[in-house]
């Protein structure tokens, strides 16, 4: 199945979705339009999108762009630094995904890259924590060590 | 008028120390960026936006000018010695500065790259001192369907140059315009698809949601590729001299005058950017030399050409975005969200109720460009080195970057969230060639369409004037215009290749 098909199936599915929830909307009587008003034309538009890229299948005149799984590993490590962040804080969190996602881009298991991503975790973390908050005054999420 | 005691306190903002460092840094940052092929000075500004919270906004936005004019410069260095433009705006300074640097001449043309960078940023600066206030004047004559037409032409101007097709385009802006409808709506004070979840009641905050698009996505795109670049030799020995010889600077005159004003006009125009700008004022000059055949074989001209235009662009796309507040591509719809995040509405009423703040944007325009030659003359030889860092050290970093900026904003981890799940489309967006400059424009001009729309229909009872105001129509017509161009111009390209085949 072509991606214009694709997106154009997952835009009419999000769509009705998006449809759906403005029925939910609290309706004004101080504004002619509503609320509702703008986002409706919106999906009205998505909508014709989604038909003519499902009707007119494969628009594409050269190769769609490959999909890496080392981009969505990369993502999913990021995803999850960003939910543990709060829980663990910075200081603790932050050196073990720089170590990890390291090694993970960097592709080869040897001790002078492991030295090289201990030494980079540390650096990084301990610089972005000294300008947060001593030059910005932001306090970055402390978790167990708050 | 330029008041002259705001002129001077802008300045005095501007020349303190501790911001003239800040400056110089953004340079150098915006500099490194932009010499890194992949990472765009669009990325480097949205980066940066939130170390500017805590300044003044005079501060935050000379640091953010300055990230933006070191960008668009440090593209050429690796145009000329890998032939890789490290933003798309240094595509044509790769005709002559790649077959300068196998010539052995690879600091020169860097050198002439930095000096017409810089006489191109201070021109298109000139006119943005003359034009923006006149222009920022008119517009407060703007009703509201005048700004309902005026945006909707900025989207349609981008949606029709953006991709290889029209549909994509379009469907990019839409959920650019969609998703900015998430959250409080600002006419009725209520919320909309906020799904019952209370982080989503605030609706896509544009900082993080930048961030992820630029960011978090061209992070995923890079580690699937190689750990590091390849190219042959020593980067640093290969430079050799960089300082341009003053004979032929003064020759190159009428060449850095020309080339400037074409990239200030092409500026001015929403979505075309330095990359068109570059290579127009290429063309023109070969066309009006008197040795046309020696372009593309190493010339100073043709270097000088591109980088003295497409660093123009920097001016001419500020005297539209301040004066009306909208942004013609993706790198000034970010400077314009490092604008709001200090509480400062880009459009005409700035000039109004915050002039030292556009008065520092101007000086931070012409220091910035001095800096960013200083800077690329002094020490492009440790600054291209940059190159040659491996991904597995600067991605982490960047990572984290991103991360703690968006954090610092609001002190929300929802907004990391909310960045990586950007990200993500961003990345499926670019993947599957869906063009990002549209959502971003959708992103941040779809409260002003729906605002000024919804205001004239209260005022009016109708919409009518759309269709009789004669500056509404003229940019619907506009719209319309680049719609129909685009169209012309794709179908001819994509019936070109079967003419050649049938004929």
């Amino acid at each position: 199945m072509q991606q214009d098909r694709i997106v154009g199936i997952g835009l009419l599915a999000g769509g009705a979705l998006l449809l759906f929830e403005t029925f939910s909307f609290r309706v004004n009587d101080w504004e002619p339009l509503g609320m509702a008003f703008w986002p409706r034309l919106l999906l009205a538009l998505l909508g014709f999108c989604a038909v003519f890229l499902i009707v007119k299948g494969r628009l594409d005149d050269g190769p769609f762009l490959s999909v890496h799984a080392r981009s969505f590993l990369a993502l999913g490590l990021g995803v999850a630094y960003v939910v543990l962040l709060p829980r663990i804080g910075f200081l603790l969190l932050t050196p073990a995904f720089v170590f990890a996602a390291s090694l993970l881009i960097g592709r080869e298991l040897r001790w002078q890259r492991l030295v090289e991503a201990a030494a980079l975790a540390v650096v990084t973390t301990l610089a972005l924590d000294l300008v947060f908050k001593q030059v910005l005054l932001v306090q970055l999420p402390e978790g167990l060590l708050g | 008028m330029l008041d002259p005691v705001l002129l001077g306190n802008a300045l005095a903002i501007v020349l303190d120390p501790w911001n003239l460092l800040i400056l110089v840094l953004g340079v150098v940052f915006g500099i490194v960026v932009g010499i890194i092929p992949g990472l765009s000075s669009t990325m480097a500004v949205a980066l940066l936006i939130p170390f500017t919270f805590t300044m003044q906004p005079e501060a935050a936005m000379s640091l953010l000018v300055a990230v933006f004019v070191g960008g668009i410069s440090g593209g050429a260095v690796t145009a000329i010695l890998i032939r890789m433009p490290g933003t798309p705006a240094s595509v044509a300074t790769t005709l002559d500065g790649f077959p300068m640097a196998q010539k052995g001449l690879a600091g020169r043309a860097i050198g002439h790259a930095a000096v017409a960078s810089m006489f191109g940023t201070v021109i298109s600066g000139v006119f943005l001192v003359v034009t923006a206030p006149l222009l920022a004047e008119f517009a407060l004559k703007f009703y509201f369907a005048d700004y309902v037409a005026v945006c909707v032409f900025a989207l349609t101007a981008v949606i029709a140059i953006s991709g290889d097709r029209l549909i994509r385009g379009v469907v990019t802006a839409t959920i650019g315009l969609l998703a900015a409808t998430f959250g409080i709506s600002a006419e009725d004070g209520l919320p909309r698809f906020d799904f019952g979840v209370p982080s989503m009641m605030s609706g896509v905050d544009l900082i993080p949601a930048l961030i992820g698009f630029f960011a978090i996505s061209q992070i995923m795109h890079e580690v699937a590729g190689p750990d590091r670049m390849k190219f042959d030799g020593d980067l640093r020995r290969s430079i050799g001299r960089v300082l341009p010889g003053l004979g032929e600077m003064r020759r190159n005159t009428f060449n850095y005058i020309r080339s400037a004003l074409i990239g200030t006009v092409v500026g001015v125009i929403p979505a075309v950017g330095g990359g068109p700008a570059g290579l127009i004022a290429y063309a023109q000059a070969k066309n009006s030399s008197k040795t046309p055949e020696k372009f593309g074989t190493g010339v100073p001209e043709g270097v000088i050409a591109s980088e003295a235009a497409n660093n123009a662009t920097v001016g001419g796309a500020l005297i539209i975005a301040l004066t009306l507040g909208i942004p013609g591509d993706a790198v000034t719809a970010v400077l314009l969200g490092g604008l709001m995040i200090h509480g400062l509405q880009p459009g005409s009423l700035l000039f109004v109720n915050s002039p030292t703040v556009v008065y520092a944007i101007y000086f931070s325009v012409f220091f910035g460009s001095i800096v960013m030659a200083v800077v690329l003359l002094l020490s492009v030889r440790w600054l291209a080195r940059v190159v040659e860092v491996p991904k597995r050290i600067l991605m982490p970093a960047l990572f984290i970057l991103a991360c703690s900026g968006v954090f610092a904003l609001n002190n929300r981890a929802f907004d990391l969230l909310v960045m990586c799940a950007f990200g993500l489309l961003g990345y499926v967006f670019d993947r599957f060639r869906y063009p990002l400059p549209p959502f971003v424009l959708g992103l941040l001009l779809g409260p002003l369409i729906e605002g000024n729309f919804r205001k004239m229909v209260g005022a009016d009872g109708h919409a009518w004037a759309l269709f009789t105001r004669p500056l509404a129509v003229t940019f619907l017509l506009l719209a319309v215009g680049s719609v129909v161009y685009s169209l012309v111009i794709r179908r001819r390209q994509a019936r070109d290749p079967k003419e050649e085949a049938t004929g």
